[in-house]
């Protein structure tokens, strides 16, 4: 596998070829195998009011319910989030780590090793779709459907097309910025503008134009999976020639440009002055800059990007749904009505009343992905350890106990504000709409998801005294993910009042409809407590270097 | 410096303990690790202002004269230093607190040769106003002409400390004596200090491997009637290369 560079580029990615291929594989699967019940139950007069979200074309059919549900808009979105980091770092990675150097100083011409990287890429994306389709055809076995796997293979090569599209986008623009994590962030911009566009021209028939200008248009216009839509060849034609429109601009410019800069560089620095002055300002600059004075407050200033946009995505969602609240009630009233599959649908909730709908579309999910956010923010604390960025700071007359403690503090403030903030928001706009919902209960749903952002953040900052990184946040994600699921499944999976209170989703139950819940919430923060006073002791007491 | 808890004894700077008494031993040290991490996006100019709050504050005017000696622009962001600038960037905030001991693992890594000479002038200005530094360093030619005393470690242990001179020394130096007609080795075996006796190709030269004093020698050169006679200090490389030679047994530190 070390004898080309495609073959060594293509050895990295087989874990990203197995995980993402088996688990949306899984997911497809599952789609497949609950359709019929849920069809049965009634669920597409649910689904014909989210015209935003995909087409609905056959909607009442098993082939036409999974394209709407998976292969429209979630699948190649999601998977694209891979693709996208894939194409920002395809060389702007080796750029960034100094590897590329190395490369480059063998006789080998840049295009070509940019082509090469390209096919290793491409092959990954391929050989994702070849798992992707066995599990189309494992789905259709599971609901009884004939088994098709041409059709299964369309449509997972059209998949296939549309991520590798999205990858030579942040290609191209990695050429154009010096970090890949902004060429990642600009083309993931792009994702969702495409998406919107595609929704906004779907929803409102005057501005149908502008879904012509999406590439999500295009990639729908085949929906291999149901029979009676025709293949529109002109569709792929146009998605393959932009994907060779985009290898080639990002060749040539690759190839021309200086390594490690940029293809455009503009003059927006304007005139330096001399070094002395330049020196000066600088040093002046940053005197003045509050942000650092204490490690809490450097720590507040680095993660302002990730809360930001946590928050607004966050806030974006609640606020959609609450929106929506008045137009979709009655249709879910009568979808559950004497429906014992959709009721279990919503996890039990009384989706006909304006808070447990809030509580089965909102609150089912926004309390993991704010745990999930206090997490990756106390993993910043675990990986700088690991990286040697903390020992200059270490160095300096700080006990450790303080320098902890103003990290966790920080993260545990950063924490606050999204839930705080949804409250607000979701205050504001019931009032807009003229929505009734209880401030007590939304107050008390939205600030018990903090005991459940502080544990999270206190198990990293615990496990990151004796663990690396990597195997930390792994650890505590694991333990998310199983809380997660025992909760969402526990309507299905009735699992002992023991087991399913080891769940923390379990324990924060549903304050949105039955208030406080004062006894778990405290439980919550009880552990969350423990755990950061142990990870004082243990940062306290033990090496630096005994983190293996 | 607190890093590591000692499995057994102690370490004191100051008579400070390194590890009860951390944060006051901080205080007097500056230091600078052999790798120096920071987060990519503050500019230099941050970072030495986040340190210098870190550390109670520092004098600026002091900072912004180490910038201009080491010809360091701190207003970029730390991923955009080359790693000459980052160890810049890294003496800069060991030495802007007038620390009371350095503490440096490589300093000169990466320092072009007039930062380098700037950098010597740095620590020669510290040593005069009686503080202390302590470096730790792979460039021996370094260390010979920036340090008083030098430790050899050899296996994890301490085999050797004492001062550059004292160290030349006691150890090995070669002479070298020309006579008018062929010379003989026995002339010279079983002086005192003398552990070696080479006879050159041309059989009028002598190379001697001497331990302490010369007297000997010397007397025994002049009843010979030799033409010339020249020592060869050791350099500290050439002791140092001694002390990891293969039948060197590791003594135990002093």
């Amino acid at each position: 596998m070390l004898r080309a560079i495609w073959l060594k580029s293509l050895r990295e990615y087989w874990i990203a070829i197995l995980c993402w291929g088996l688990g949306l594989g899984l997911l497809i699967y599952a789609m497949y195998a609950t359709a019929q019940d849920v069809l049965s139950a009634g669920v597409t007069q649910i689904y014909q009011s989210f015209g935003f979200y995909g087409d609905q074309v056959a909607l009442n059919t098993i082939p036409g319910y999974v394209t709407f549900r998976v292969f429209g808009t979630t699948l190649p979105a999601f998977l694209a989030i891979w693709a996208i980091l894939a194409g920002a770092r395809l060389v702007r990675g080796d750029e960034e780590r100094g590897t590329l150097d190395v490369l480059l100083a063998q006789p080998i011409m840049r295009a070509r090793l940019l082509l090469e990287k390209l096919l290793a890429l491409t092959l990954a994306i391929l050989v994702m779709m070849l798992i992707i389709s066995l599990f189309i055809l494992f789905g259709q076995l599971s609901a009884h459907e004939t088994a098709d796997y041409p059709r299964a293979l369309l449509t997972a090569l059209n998949v296939g097309l549309f991520e590798l599209i999205f990858a030579c986008i942040a290609l191209l623009i990695s050429q154009f910025v010096r970090w890949r994590g902004a060429a990642a962030g600009w083309t993931a911009a792009i994702l969702v503008i495409m998406f919107l566009l595609d929704s906004v021209g779907r929803v409102q028939h005057n501005f149908d134009w502008l879904r012509h200008v999406s590439i999500f248009y295009y990639y729908n216009a085949n929906k291999p999976l149901i029979p009676s839509v025709n293949a529109n060849w002109g569709a792929v034609a146009l998605l393959i020639a932009l994907t060779l429109v985009l290898i080639v601009a990002s060749t040539v410019i690759f190839a021309r440009r200086d390594l490690g800069s940029v293809a455009l560089q503009l003059a927006i620095n304007g005139w330096r002055q001399p070094a002395t002055v330049e020196r000066v300002r600088a040093l002046a600059r940053a005197a003045g800059d509050p942000f650092l004075r204490s490690l809490g407050l450097c720590t507040l200033r680095a993660q302002f990007v990730a809360l930001f946009w946590w928050t607004v995505i966050t806030l974006f969602f609640v606020e959609f749904l609450t929106a929506l609240i008045p137009s979709l009630l009655d249709v879910f009233r009568k979808a559950v009505q004497g429906n014992a599959v959709m009721s279990q649908l919503f996890s039990g909730y009384n989706v006909a009343t304006n808070q447990g709908f809030l509580g089965a579309t909102v609150f089912a999910f926004i309390p993991v992905a704010l745990t999930i956010f206090a997490m990756t923010q106390a993993y910043t604390w675990s990986r700088d350890l690991d990286n040697q960025r903390l020992e200059i700071i270490l160095s300096t007359p700080q006990p450790r106990i303080r320098l902890l403690g103003e990290h966790a503090a920080a993260v545990g403030l950063a924490s606050l504000i999204p839930p705080l903030l949804i409250w607000l928001g979701l205050l504001l706009t019931a009032n807009i709409i003229n929505l009734r919902i209880d401030v007590g209960d939304t107050a008390a749903a939205c600030f018990s998801m903090l005991p459940l952002e502080w544990l999270a953040a206190a198990l990293v900052y615990l496990l990151a005294t004796r663990l690396p990184a990597g195997l930390t946040t792994g650890l505590v994600s694991l333990f998310l993910a199983i809380s997660f699921l025992m909760e969402f499944l526990q309507p299905m999976l009735k699992l002992p009042d023991w087991l399913i209170n080891l769940s923390i989703f379990h324990l924060y139950g549903s304050p949105i409809t039955e208030g406080m819940r004062w006894g778990p919430t405290l439980t919550i923060l009880g552990l969350a407590l423990v755990a950061m006073l142990a990870a004082f002791f243990h940062f306290k007491e033990s090496s630096l270097t005994a983190r293996t | 410096m607190g890093f590591l808890r000692p499995s057994a004894g102690r370490a004191t700077i100051a008579s400070l303990d390194c590890w009860s008494q951390a944060a006051a031993v901080k205080r007097l040290v500056g230091y600078l690790p052999s790798e120096f991490a920071f987060d990519p996006s503050l500019t230099g100019a941050q970072i030495l202002t986040y340190l210098g709050h870190l550390r109670g504050g520092v004098d600026r005017t002091y900072v912004q004269q180490l910038c201009e000696r080491l010809d360091f622009d701190p207003s970029k962001r730390f991923r955009e230093y080359s790693r000459g600038n980052r160890q810049k960037l890294g003496l800069i905030q060991a030495f802007m607190h007038r620390p009371r001991l350095l503490i440096l693992d490589e300093p000169s890594n990466g320092l072009d040769p007039l930062n380098q000479q700037e950098f010597y002038r740095m620590l020669r200005e510290v040593q005069s106003e009686g503080r202390t530094v302590f470096l730790s360093s792979h460039i021996l030619p370094e260390v010979e002409q920036t340090c008083s005393r030098v430790g050899i470690i050899r296996e994890g242990r301490l085999v050797e400390v004492n001062e550059v001179s004292r160290l030349k020394h006691m150890r090995q130096q070669t002479v070298v004596i020309s006579f008018p007609g062929p010379a003989s080795p026995e002339w010279f075996q079983g002086l005192p200090g003398v552990a070696a006796v080479h006879l050159n190709r041309d059989g009028r030269e002598l190379h001697l491997d001497v331990q302490g004093d010369l007297q000997a020698v010397i007397k025994a050169a002049a009843a010979h009637d030799a033409l010339s006679l020249t020592t060869q200090e050791p350099s500290l490389e050439e002791i140092f290369l001694r002390f990891y030679q293969a039948d060197q047994p590791v003594a135990a530190g002093r």
